[in-house]
Parts: structure tokens; sequence; C-alpha cells
């Protein structure tokens, strides 16, 4: 059996652990990094000391630093107090809610993970259409698909973005430049499908509810301002750190620091509430990854993609997007995100292609992909299981009933604005 | 097949998303709702012998009443003081 042979199987296990959920991804990714280490040793693919350089630290201190910003951030009482801001703002009629959740789902997943957005919107969402007395059910499924599409907004929105803007070298304006807009037009597009199909607003009898004070969801003033303004000034660092002549990741990091030490809110606790699990898997998948890599067999599948493609840089570009989207829509988009970079890689070095799109692409496509099936994605199976928990158990046939065909119409909207952001980049 | 798949994910939603979201629930039901505060009051000493009429005034409309005008009164103080 060959090389290429034994680490296709060995990575096909892993991602097989982590579909089926045997174990905790975080556990499959760090038996795929032993293996890896174990084969790559064993065929003589990599050097014990070269596994260590596979890790993108500087990712993982991004991510942790941009973690412990929104736990403190959360903490402090910021997005429900914007949440309320909103609520009293647009106005909480069934009509208004139309426009209501997916504002606040598009907001709270730019800056916060997607399954975090999508917990605290759907129980706000829970609580006010009891209040209004509408069916929250389709709220519910726009909000998944919305919190996903939302994801692409800026690079600390999801983990793929941090993933794919520092390997590309992406600024934070560059996202709000060339995904920020897509973002948009595929929020608009969905709220407006489901506000004529599953929301069916004209038919509903318009109910208002009472003003919210939105202060009752801040514990400490001080606390609260010195975190808005901490968190401010971060976002401006970001937007200019490489005019300044550092990387994302210690702006990230030094603005979680200053949160810390200047709102007095407790580490230990902070640190329970990140998600370790994500970390850890990075680690053990980053070497998994780097050993496939390797070993060759990525260079295989960029060739082999290449020639799927006949050569073509704007084929190739457009599948990359329906690649990863496909792919996401049946495992986590992480691993794939993780996977397609060193694809995109050699075919970047070997074509000489432009690296600009290849990348955009692949952001749009693991965002747009998870909402393939009500499965595909965290916010999907979280938003099903807080139905669950509240009686409505129709979830899954009401998302095949449109969220499918909503998904293929996004992804054809996407497929339209890579090909025309190819032509301005290319 | 389906059907055993979907109850598979239905129990993992419930163990690793519902913990989160019982909190998450527990926290906007607190910021919807309007502010309240419970006291607890002991018996006076002295009045040992009227534990009965002590413990109904739980529910005493009158003595509720009372204690509302009570709090107006104070919080009015406090603002003209502000």
């Amino acid at each position: 059996m060959s090389v290429e042979a034994i680490f296709a199987l060995l990575f096909t296990f892993i991602v097989l652990l982590i579909f089926l959920e045997l174990f905790h991804r975080a556990v499959a990714a760090l038996i795929g990094a032993f293996l890896a280490t174990y084969f790559g040793l064993v065929y003589h693919v990599i050097t014990y000391e070269e596994i260590f350089t596979f890790i993108d630290f500087k990712l993982l201190i991004f991510v942790i630093g941009v973690y412990i910003i929104v736990e403190v951030l959360d903490r402090a009482g910021v997005f429900h107090f914007i949440a309320l801001i909103l609520i009293n703002l647009v106005g909480a009629s069934p009509r208004r809610l139309t426009i209501l959740f997916p504002l606040m789902t598009i907001l709270f997943s730019a800056f916060l993970s997607n399954i975090a957005a999508m917990v605290i919107v759907a129980t706000l969402t829970v609580a006010i259409t009891k209040r209004v007395k509408v069916d929250p059910l389709p709220y519910l499924i726009l909000e998944s698909i919305i919190a996903n599409i939302g994801g692409m907004a800026l690079i600390i929105s999801s983990i793929p973005n941090m993933l794919v803007g520092l390997k590309a070298g992406f600024t934070f304006l560059d996202f709000l430049v060339f995904s920020f807009p897509l973002m948009t037009i595929l929020t608009v597009i969905t709220v407006l499908a489901f506000r004529r199909t599953l929301l069916k607003v004209d038919a509903v009898e318009e109910r208002g509810i009472e003003k919210f004070d939105p202060w009752s969801a801040v514990k400490d003033r001080r606390v609260f301002t010195r975190s808005l303004f901490i968190f401010v000034l971060t976002l401006v660092l970001l937007v200019f750190c490489d005019r300044i002549g550092v990387g994302m990741e210690a702006v990230a990091s030094g603005g979680a620091v200053a949160l810390l030490a200047l709102t007095g809110i407790d580490l230990e606790d902070v640190l329970r509430h990140i998600d370790w699990g994500t970390i850890f898997f990075f680690g053990g998948f980053f070497i998994l990854v780097g050993s496939v890599e390797r070993s060759g067999l990525l260079s295989l599948l960029a060739h082999k993609l290449l020639a799927f493609s006949q050569g073509n840089p704007a084929l190739f570009t457009l599948l990359i997007l329906w690649f990863s989207a496909f792919l996401s829509g049946v495992v986590d988009n992480i691993p794939v995100t993780l996977t397609l970079i060193p694809i995109i890689q050699t075919a970047i070095v070997e074509t000489g292609f432009k690296a600009a799109p290849l990348w955009w692409s692949l952001i749009f496509g693991v965002a747009v992909g998870g909402n393939l099936t009500p499965l595909s994605s965290p916010t999907g199976i979280a938003a099903m299981g807080i139905l669950d928990k509240e009686g409505y158990t129709d979830y899954f046939h009401q998302f095949l009933k449109v969220g499918f065909l909503a998904s293929m119409l996004l992804l054809a909207v996407a497929t339209i604005y890579t090909y025309l952001l190819f032509l301005i980049l290319g | 097949m389906l059907k055993k798949t979907l109850d598979k994910l239905k129990s993992y939603t419930r163990r690793e998303r519902m913990v989160e979201y019982e909190e998450e629930r527990r926290r906007v039901n607190e910021i919807l709702s309007k502010p309240s505060i419970a006291i607890r009051v002991e018996l006076p000493p002295g009045f040992e012998d009227m534990r009965e009429e002590f413990m109904s005034l739980e529910h005493d409309d009158a003595f509720l009443s009372a204690v509302k005008d009570l709090v107006r009164k104070t919080l009015l103080m406090k603002r003209l003081k502000r």
C-alpha cells in the first residue's frame, strides 16, 4: 500500500469519527494527530521536530483572544443590552419580527460564534413570539440560516474566516469590502424568500409588546462601559493593525488582557466558559493535516481538482466554492477549511492562479454550505433542540420544505458573486 | 433509519446545548420581566404566639398593598434626595 493510500485511509477514518460523533471532535483530531505522527515517522514522511511546526500558534492566540473578548462582553451584558435596544427600536409586532430577528442574528453572529449567537437570539425569539402569540418555528429556521451567513461578515465572525484570513493575509477591511456585501445580499434574499413562504406575515394579526429597559441586562454599569470602550478600541486596532506593524492575534490578545485587567471579571470563570474543545481540535487537526500534506495526498487531490477544472482558473474557483459548500453540508466546516487550505495553496503555487478569489470562494462556500440540511451546522442542530424542548417537533420537515431550496438559491447567488469577484480580482 | 438518526441527534442536542439554553432562558426571563426583589422577614421577637397570623401576611392583600405603598414612598424619598 502506498503512503498516500495509508494517509487517505487515516484521514477518512478521522473524518468519519468526527461525522459520526463517536468521540468529541477534539478527541478524534488528537487520535488523528497521534496516528499521523506514528505513520509519518515510520514512513519517513515527517521528522519529529517538524510536527510542532504544523500548529499555527498565531491562529490559536487569535482565537483564544477573541473567545475571551466575547465572553467578557457577554458577562457585561453588552449583547442583551443591544438586543433590547433593537427590540425597542424596530418593534416586536409579527411583521416587524421578520426584520428584528434577522438583524439581531446578523449582528450577533458577526461578533459571537454562530452557535452562541443562535442560542441568544433563539431564546429571545421564543420569549417574544410567546408574547405576541405567533409560532417561533419559522423564525428559528430563518435564524439558523442567517447565523451561518452572518458568519462570513468579519474576520472575527467565524473560525474558517480566521483560518483563511490569517493564511491569506486578508485584513479586517478586506472582509468589510469583499465578504460583508455578499452577507448582506444573501440575508436580504433569505428574509424576502421567507416572508412570502414560511412566515406568511400578511396573514398574521399585528400585535405589539411593551418597551423594555436595556439597562436591565446590565449588572454593573462600570464594567459595561469599560468593556464596550475596550471592545470598540480593539475593533479599531484590528482595522489598522497592519499600519502599526502588529498582527491581528496581538490586537485580539491585547484586547482580551485589557478587558480582564480593567473590568475585574474573574479570569477563572471566563476560562471555564471558553470553548477549549475547539482549541484542542485545532492542535490535533493541524498535525493531522500537516502530515497528510507531507504524504503528498493533498497535492494529489489538488491535481485531481485542477484536472477536473481543466486548468481554468474561473472554473477552479467556482469548483472550490461548490466543493467546500457540499463538504461542509456533511462535515463540520472547520475540518473542511483546514483540509482545503493546503489544497488551495498547492494550486496557487503550481498554477500561478490569483490567490484572492480562491480564498474568498472557500470562505463563502463553507458559510453557505452549513445550510444545506437541518443537520449541516451546529446552529440548525441547536435550533432543533430548542424547539424540541419548547414542544415544536416539526423543525426537520419544515426546514426540508424551504431550507434546502433557500440554500441552493443562496449558493447560486454566491456563485454569481464569486465569479464577479474573480473578474475584478483576477 | 432517518428517525433513529434524528433521535440520536436530538438526544445529543439536548445533552450538549440544553444546559446552555436553560441558562440563557433564565437570563432572558430575568431581563424581560419587571424587576422584583424577594425579602426574607423573620417573626419579630415577642410575637411567638402569633406565628399563624404572621405566616398569613404573605397572602394578606391589605398588608401587601401597604408594603407596595412603603416601597413607593421610599423610592420617592430616594429620588428627591438624588
